[in-house]
């Protein structure tokens, strides 16, 4: 004889309702157990249908409830979770382990060489990789930028980059924290939202990429001059910033932006460009303590003025990448790591950079790997071939779009919006290819090697809608 | 100095300065150093030690300084990543730092579920945030929901897969066939969601809610009453598919009811017989009920302000301050 379970159906309920009927239920059961009347609870299934549309929310999600009811959506809110209250199963509160934790903690000796992070970061091969980071690289990341960012213990730090990047991590979580500064936090950028933060809370030392300086920029043009924050540092990482863009930006917040260079490899910054003799173009000159040279294939130093490939050397350089011995020897030699990015020094000392050795594409500050897109790529069933790389859509900005280049098997047909939609289900967004090209036959080398500057050039002139939003 | 001792450096020089601001709260040296603590010492409670891996998947919040800081302390070695990455991109990381544990928003809690059995290595699952989001609209979703004592299972992984699996068959008895089920907690359809579920605990008892997707589901007009992060909406507006999308029609919802009721009875051997809530269960409910509308008052009101401000992202194009 089965058991007998419940079953509630009602397709005329509203968004509280999906909350409240299970809740309910099972408070019911919990309570029966005291009053002895767990039989009158039995196991229970609900299936319900609302009969108008509605917003089950949790207690920090911003809710605008006129909105709400002009378009007709009914709103409820999950009660601020409690000791008492149903949670993922088998996960833990990070409120609730605080609450019974203790608030003293003898921390554990840590010396230089010990890991503090591991930065997953993309390269040529695929799959992200862990950029090992020690204690000492990152204590070395807050010396050298003293050159760059000279602070008092009232100026506080803004970043606009997520701290699990290592421009925000180890240039704002850490700095401050090493300085004694306070750090405001943004976890959601808007410009505008942004601005006002600034005013509210006093910020003086800002750390943004480009695009970001841009932005603020703008939103100041709609305030009056009165009301713009007065600024202290300004750093600026991921892309050289047209020099009329400083000086415009000195004029409105009346701090220079002083660009960095440095990946995460080197835990951040290892040059700057310094704001008093700003080169425009160049990632400028190595911060102290600091050795950066050009060299040839063979790791021999070129000339000044002659191209190679740049690479760093210093107390900030990594150790290597996580359980990857062939790679680390290929990216760090004798304590040299080599960046992939191809340039040269000028006769002051000042470095630029011409070009990528590496197939890279860099996108908001975050690197992208040509290879992981591909791989995925390839698995679609249609496809038979794909190349990606990144395009700037005019010759003078930094920006790369993505762009994906897809031969399909024989026979098939497919859609851009098909492509890209496999490509949303398991990468991150702003991952996913910008736009996709059907074409014939890849170009690759006598050895069968792709050729993706011929890709690249044959793209130089399309222009592309603007679809990413900051 | 090194990064287990900074916090507590200031702590000791500047006790009362601030040392983070968030949301208009001002979070002091010493407070910070005390929430640091007290993350360390949960994680050590956990089992957490030494040069163990803890991943960190959270934009710029407090918890973010606090996990980072108490990895330090600890000596462990903190796995910051980028929030916007998705399973496949999430379960590398894991894999190959090793993570014992993550710390994420709660919203994460069914990415990681999904990849979940393959990674061993990953015993506790830490949240924090309340930005947990259910869509519902009449003509496009079903919910079902389970109350149930946890002994109706082997465990969680065992619940996770018969729910699953009871009403993959359930739906393919509609007449979708190529409908399957990801580990713990979405039905799909190639690779699009037909369904997600998710398993809450309350003492003895699990929650089980699933929101099945019936018909065409348009979530755009939802974001023009609610603002969540990108990474949170991103992971909402996911390829999704439906049964009407499947079957090419619509189905009743007799047909839907008959056939989810059939594929429970079937695969846990009992028998569902149409109820009411009884009277106390009642109580409880008009309590619940009252509760979610209530926050909405209260927070809609604080929150308004902030929600102005931040508008403009909606509106692509004329509001936005870049063209």
């Amino acid at each position: 004889m089965p058991n007998e379970w419940r079953l509630i159906y009602n397709t005329e309920t509203d968004i509280a309702d999906i909350l409240a009927m299970p809740a309910a239920v099972a408070e019911g059961r919990i309570a029966g157990r005291y009053i002895m009347a767990a039989k009158a609870t039995p196991d229970t299934v609900i299936i319900q249908k609302v009969k108008k549309r509605g917003i089950l929310a949790g207690a920090e999600v911003t809710i605008d409830r006129e909105e709400a009811e002009k378009r007709g959506i009914d709103v409820a809110v999950q009660p601020k979770a409690g000791r008492a209250s149903t949670r993922p199963a088998e996960t833990i509160s990070l409120q609730e382990m605080m609450l019974k934790s203790s608030d003293s903690f003898e921390a554990e000796e840590r010396s230089d060489d010990d890991l503090a992070a591991l930065i997953y970061t993309s390269g040529t091969t695929g799959l992200p990789k862990g950029v090992m980071l020690t204690q000492g690289n990152f204590r070395n990341e807050c010396e050298v930028t003293e050159i760059a960012i000279k602070t008092e213990p009232q100026d506080r730090f803004a970043s606009l980059v997520p701290f699990f990047h290592v421009f925000g991590l180890a240039d704002v979580c850490v700095l401050s924290m090493y300085r004694g500064n306070a750090s405001v936090l943004i976890p959601q950028y808007t410009p505008r939202k942004f601005i006002q933060t600034m005013i509210d809370t006093g910020v003086t030392v800002v750390l943004a990429i480009p695009t970001q300086y841009l932005h603020l920029m703008m939103a100041a043009k709609r305030r009056k001059p009165e009301e713009i924050p007065k600024l202290k540092f300004c750093i600026s990482g991921a892309a050289p910033l047209p020099l009329k863009v400083i000086e415009a930006f000195k004029e409105i917040f009346c701090a220079s932006i002083i660009e960095g260079y440095g990946m995460t490899e080197s835990t951040s910054a290892v040059a700057v460009n310094p704001p008093e003799r700003i080169k425009e173009g160049s990632i400028g000159i190595p911060c102290p303590g600091i050795e950066m040279k050009v060299v040839d294939d063979e790791g021999k130093e070129v000339e000044t003025g002659k191209t190679g490939e740049i690479v760093i050397k210093g107390d900030v350089v990594s150790k290597g990448y996580y359980n990857l011995p062939e790679e680390t020897n290929e990216t760090f030699k004798d304590g040299w790591l080599h960046s992939g990015d191809i340039g040269y020094k000028d006769e002051d000392g000042y470095f630029f950079i011409t070009d990528r050795k590496k197939d890279i594409i860099i996108k908001g500050g975050f690197n992208i790997s040509p290879k992981e897109i591909e791989d995925l790529l390839s698995q679609h069933p249609k496809v038979r071939e794909a190349a990606v790389v990144g395009l700037k859509e005019k010759e003078k900005e930094k920006k790369e779009k993505i762009k994906a280049f897809i031969v399909l098997s024989e026979g098939e047909s497919a859609t851009q919006e098909e492509i890209l939609e496999f490509c949303r289900k398991t990468l991150a967004t702003y991952k996913t290819p910008d736009n996709v090209e059907f074409i014939q036959v890849l170009p690759k080398s006598a050895t069968g090697k792709l050729l993706r500057k011929e890709l690249k050039g044959e793209f130089k002139d399309q222009r592309l809608i603007e679809r990413e939003e900051s | 100095m090194n990064l287990s001792q900074m916090v507590e450096h200031w702590a000791k020089e500047r006790a009362k300065n601030t040392a983070l601001v968030y949301e208009g709260r001002e979070i002091s040296f010493r407070d910070l150093d005390k929430s640091i603590n007290r993350v360390a010492n949960g994680l050590k409670n956990l089992g957490i030690k030494k040069d163990d891996t803890v991943a960190v998947m959270l934009p710029n919040i407090p918890e973010f300084v606090y996990t980072f800081y108490a990895c330090q302390k600890l000596g462990a070695v903190a796995v910051p990543f980028n929030t916007m990455y998705k399973g496949r991109e999430i379960s590398h990381i894991l894999k190959d730092s090793g993570a014992r544990a993550i710390v994420c928003l709660t919203n994460f809690v069914p990415l990681i579920n999904e990849i979940k059995s393959e990674l061993p290595e990953l015993e506790h699952i830490i949240t924090t945030g309340e930005r947990t989001l259910t869509l519902a609209d009449p003509d496009s979703t079903i919910f079902i929901q389970f109350v149930l004592l946890k002994n109706t299972f082997e465990n969680l992984d065992d619940a996770y897969r018969k729910v699953g699996e009871t009403i993959t068959e359930g739906i393919r008895n509609l007449g979708i066939k190529g409908v399957w089920y990801r580990h713990r907690g979405s039905l799909r359809i190639g690779g699009k969601k037909l369904a997600g579920f998710y398993v809450s605990e309350v003492e003895e008892i699990y929650i089980i809610n699933m929101l099945c997707f019936t018909s065409k589901f348009e979530p755009t007009d939802f974001f023009n009453v609610i603002w969540v992060p990108p990474e949170v909406k991103d992971k909402i507006l996911e390829p999704l598919t439906s049964i009407e999308e499947e079957l090419g029609r619509k189905p009743t919802d007799e047909e839907l009811r008959n056939a989810i009721t059939a594929s429970i009875e079937k695969s846990f051997n009992v028998q569902l017989k149409q109820g009411e809530m009884t009277r106390e269960e009642k109580f409880g409910y008009v309590k619940q009920r009252s509760l979610a509308f209530r926050a909405v008052k209260r927070s809609s009101e604080s929150k308004k302000s902030v929600f102005s401000k931040v508008k403009g992202l909606f509106s692509k194009g004329k509001h936005s301050p870049v063209k």
